[in-house]
């Protein structure tokens, strides 16, 4: 199987698994009543492990046709245009952040950041959309929930890194310097620079 | 954990609290009015002193609706067929500025002060 088709497929299964979780997560209860409209965002796992293991396009695919895709399994077309701004935002401040910092940054990081802007970018999305300043009265609530949702998504990331990358299982989608890419940035990213 | 990591934590707290006080500098001062907008268009203005409830869109069952129910002072949504109840979670407000919003109905609740225009209907 040629290395661009392998490709292909890692992408289509991640976009997969995270269009379920997606959907999953939609059918769970709010698991912080005190605090309406915020969630774990659990698809959030999949752009942030495509953005640090694979590559940032690869990144922006995953986090834009994961919202597509979204409206086709039953989410409402209206959704569409928060989820897709909240995702976009992530994407560019999780990028933004992994770039500039030059290893200075664990999951952790980058996830919170991630799951910050991508309440910002749904509030702003919302605001627009509703023609109303008010909604902001939502945000200091959203930003500082971002701490622990952001926190656990991190955490996840890290471990399913880990994991993938002692199984090895990865190595047959990957070609040479999609393989050094991935240790290098596994290593780079760990929670202490120290291994 | 490592040095932007830091920086990242300290950057949100920073954030909302920035945020928090910005809000409460407009919604310190006890309301008077509920305004009730749809698709950004007043529908419907409100006493917040006198005990009523509301409901917005129409009762025949394939159309939206949020009942709104004003109580003690405090206003919030007891019922809605929206599919995430946001608008049903969120805590009674009665502060100048704060709102409840569903954003699938695209309806904003929201309180208005003293010195605010009030419509015959309200009055």
């Amino acid at each position: 199987m040629s290395k661009r088709v392998s490709k292909l497929t890692l992408l289509a299964i991640i976009i997969s698994m995270a269009l379920v979780t997606h959907y999953i997560e939609s059918l769970l209860p709010s698991l912080f009543p005190f605090a309406p409209g915020v969630k774990l965002g659990l698809a959030n796992i999949f752009t942030l492990f495509t953005i640090t293991v694979i590559g940032y396009k690869e990144g922006l695919v995953v986090a834009v046709l994961r919202c597509v895709l979204a409206t086709f399994i039953g989410t409402p077309l209206s959704t569409l245009l928060f989820s897709l701004t909240g995702a976009i935002c992530a994407y560019i401040a999780m990028s933004l952040v992994l770039s500039l910092s030059r290893g200075g940054v664990s999951y952790i990081g980058i996830s919170v950041l991630g799951s910050c802007f991508h309440n910002i970018g749904q509030i702003v999305a919302a605001g627009l959309i509703l023609n109303s300043v008010y909604i902001v009265s939502y945000l200091p609530v959203l930003i500082i929930m971002s701490l622990p949702t952001g926190l656990f998504i991190g955490y996840c990331t890290y471990y399913a890194t880990k994991a993938l990358y002692a199984s090895r299982a990865l190595c047959q989608f990957l070609d040479a310097g999609g393989q050094n890419k991935f240790e290098t940035n596994y290593n780079k990213l760990k929670l202490r620079s120290k291994a | 954990m490592k040095k932007w990591d830091y920086i990242i934590f300290v950057f949100i707290a920073v954030l909302s609290v920035a945020c928090f006080v910005f809000v409460q500098s407009y919604t310190s001062e006890r309301g008077s009015v509920v305004v009730i907008e749809l698709n950004g268009q007043i529908v419907k203005q409100l006493s917040l002193n006198e005990d009523t409830s509301y409901v917005v869109g129409l009762m025949n069952e394939t159309e939206d609706y949020n009942e709104i129910v004003i109580k003690d002072g405090y206003v919030r949504v007891i019922e809605s067929n929206c599919r995430d109840q946001i608008c049903v979670n969120t805590p009674a407000i009665s502060q100048v500025g704060q709102s409840i919003i569903c954003l699938p109905h695209r309806l904003v609740v929201r309180i208005d002060g003293y010195n605010q225009k009030i419509d015959g209907v309200s009055r």
